[in-house]
C-alpha cells in the first residue's frame, strides 16, 4: 500500500468503513511509516479535541411543553394524504453556498484591499513610539513577551470595544481614535513579527498576522455606524476567533510563567 | 415497546398520540442535529419543532424504504440548511462567548491561575466555531458520523450523496477541523490524551 493510498483511507479508519482485510493493510502500513503514522496520529487528536464540545441543551421545562407546541401547530389535521413533497428537495441548493463562498472571498478581498491602500497611511515609527511596550528593563525574551502580552491586551480590548457596541461612539471613544490606535498596533506588528522568530512562537506570529487584517480594516473605516464596513471588521473578528485566541494565548503565556517562576523556585531551593 | 413501524402507521392515519410517542423518542436526537448543524441553541429549539410539524405534514411520504430516523435526519438537514442559508448573512455564533463571563478580565501575570472552566468553554466555542466554518456537506456529513453515529451508508441515504462522496467529505471536514484548531495542538494544558 502507497502513502497515498494509506492515507485516503484515514477517515474510514478512525470512524469504521473499511473492509477488515484493508485495515489490516492500512495499519501494517501505519506500522512502518513513520510519516503516515504521525498524520495518522494528528488525526486522531483531532477527533478527540472534538469530544470536548459541550451542547447547551434546553432543561425540563422546555421538554416539558414541546408536545403542546407541536400539536398547537399541526391543531386537528390529518396528515396530508397527497404528499405534496414525496421527495423531499435537494438537501444541498447552490445559491446558499455560493453566497457563504462569496462572502467570504469579498472579505478577504476587502481585507487585501484594505491592506494595500493603508501602505500610504501607516503609522510614522515616532508615531509608535508614542506607546511605547512597557518593560523594557528585563532580559530580551522577557521584553519581548512582555510586548507580545501589551499589543494583544490592547488589540483585545479594542475589539471587544467593538464588537460589543452597536456603533463607535460611546465610552470608546470617536471613530478617529480607533482608528489611530489600530494604526499604533498594526505599526508594532510589524516590528513584533520580526522578532517573534522561534518555532514555538508560531502560533502567536499566525494570531498577529490574523489581527492585522481586522485592524487593517478597521485603521480605513470613514463609515457611519452600522453600515456594512464596521459589520465586515465585526464579522471578520467572528470570522477569526480572534478574541478567543487572544484568550487561549493569555493562558499559555501565563502558563509558561507558571512553570519558568516554577523552575526558578526550584533552582533556587538547590543553592 | 410498541413498534415503530405501528407507531407510524398508526400515525399516518391520523392518530396524533400515536406521532405524539415518535416525536418523543426522537425528539433529542432531532434537537441535538439541530444544534450541532447552527451552532446555536435557540434556533435548534425552534428547529426542531419545526422539523415534527414538517414531519407530520408529509408523513404519507414515508414510505418505510428509509429508517424513520434517517428520514427525521433528512427532514433536520433541509430544515437547518434552510435557516442556515437565511442567515447566511449572520456569521455563526455572533457575539455570545465575547461576553465578560466566558472571557472575563484577565489579572496580570502570576496572580491568577488558568480557570479550567472557562478554558474549556472557550475550547467548546472554538470547536462550534471550527464547524461553523466548514461547508454544508462536510459539516454535515461529520456531524452525522462523529456526533450522531450514523454509519456511513445512512448518511449518504439522509444526504442523498454516494457512500465515496461521504467517505471524501468525512476526510475533508477532519482536514479542515485539524487545521483550524491547530492552535490547540502543542498546548500541554490543552492535550486530550486518548
Ligand atoms: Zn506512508
Amino acid at each position: 500500500m502507497t502513502h497515498e493510498e494509506c492515507q485516503d483511507r484515514f477517515a474510514e479508519l478512525l470512524y469504521g468503513g473499511l473492509e477488515p482485510d484493508d485495515a489490516a493493510v492500512c495499519r501494517e502500513h501505519l506500522r512502518g511509516c513513520d510519516g503516515c503514522a504521525k498524520a495518522f496520529a494528528a488525526l486522531e487528536s483531532t477527533r478527540s479535541l472534538m469530544d470536548r464540545r459541550v451542547r447547551d441543551e434546553p432543561g425540563e421545562a422546555y421538554w416539558a411543553s414541546y408536545w403542546s407546541r407541536i400539536e398547537s401547530r399541526i391543531g386537528s389535521t390529518a396528515p396530508k394524504s397527497e404528499a405534496a413533497s414525496r421527495r423531499p428537495t435537494p438537501i444541498f441548493r447552490l445559491p446558499s453556498a455560493w453566497l457563504a463562498g462569496a462572502a467570504a472571498i469579498l472579505l478577504v478581498g476587502f481585507g487585501i484591499y484594505l491592506g494595500r491602500n493603508i501602505l500610504g497611511t501607516a503609522p510614522s515609527p515616532a508615531e509608535v513610539a508614542l506607546q511605547p511596550p512597557t518593560a523594557l528593563h528585563t532580559s530580551g525574551e522577557d521584553s519581548l513577551a512582555a510586548r507580545t502580552a501589551s499589543y494583544l491586551e490592547r488589540s483585545k480590548v479594542l475589539l471587544q470595544g467593538i464588537v460589543n457596541q452597536d456603533d463607535l461612539q460611546g465610552t470608546f471613544g470617536s471613530v478617529e481614535r480607533q482608528r489611530r490606535i489600530s494604526r499604533q498596533l498594526i505599526g508594532e506588528a510589524h516590528v513584533l513579527s520580526a522578532a517573534l522568530k522561534q518555532p514555538d512562537q508560531q502560533q502567536v506570529r499566525e494570531l498577529i498576522a490574523d489581527l492585522q487584517i481586522i485592524l487593517l480594516q478597521l485603521a480605513n473605516i470613514e463609515v457611519e455606524p452600522g453600515t456594512p464596513a464596521i459589520e465586515l471588521v465585526k464579522q471578520g473578528v467572528d470570522h477569526k476567533s480572534i478574541l478567543l485566541k487572544i484568550r487561549v494565548e493569555e493562558l499559555r503565556a501565563l502558563s509558561r510563567r507558571t512553570s519558568t517562576q516554577a523552575a526558578a523556585d526550584t533552582a533556587r531551593t538547590h543553592l | 415497546m410498541t413498534d415503530e413501524k405501528e407507531l407510524i402507521h398508526r400515525a399516518q392515519s391520523g392518530d396524533t398520540a400515536a406521532f405524539r410517542a415518535l416525536v418523543e423518542r426522537s425528539r433529542l436526537h432531532v434537537f441535538r442535529l439541530a444544534y450541532d448543524m447552527t451552532g446555536n441553541r435557540h434556533d435548534a429549539e425552534d428547529l426542531s419543532q419545526d422539523v415534527f410539524v414538517k414531519a407530520y405534514r408529509s408523513l404519507h411520504a414515508f414510505r418505510g424504504d428509509a429508517k424513520w430516523s434517517t428520514w427525521l435526519y433528512r427532514i433536520t438537514m433541509n430544515a437547518c440548511l434552510d435557516h442556515r442559508g437565511a442567515a447566511s448573512r449572520k456569521p455563526m455564533n455572533t457575539h455570545e462567548p465575547l461576553n465578560d463571563e466566558i472571557l472575563p478580565s484577565q489579572a496580570h501575570a502570576g496572580e491568577v491561575t488558568p480557570d479550567r472552566a472557562a478554558e474549556s468553554r472557550i475550547l467548546g466555542r472554538h470547536i462550534d466555531a471550527a464547524l461553523g466554518r466548514l461547508s454544508n456537506r462536510e459539516r454535515a456529513v461529520f456531524t452525522l458520523r462523529h456526533y450522531h453515529d450514523l454509519p456511513l451508508k445512512e448518511i449518504a441515504s439522509a444526504l442523498e450523496i454516494t457512500e465515496g462522496s461521504v467517505k471524501s467529505y468525512l476526510f475533508r471536514a477532519l482536514a479542515h477541523l485539524q487545521e483550524d484548531l491547530s492552535f490547540y495542538r502543542n498546548d500541554p494544558g490543552m492535550e486530550h490524551a486518548s
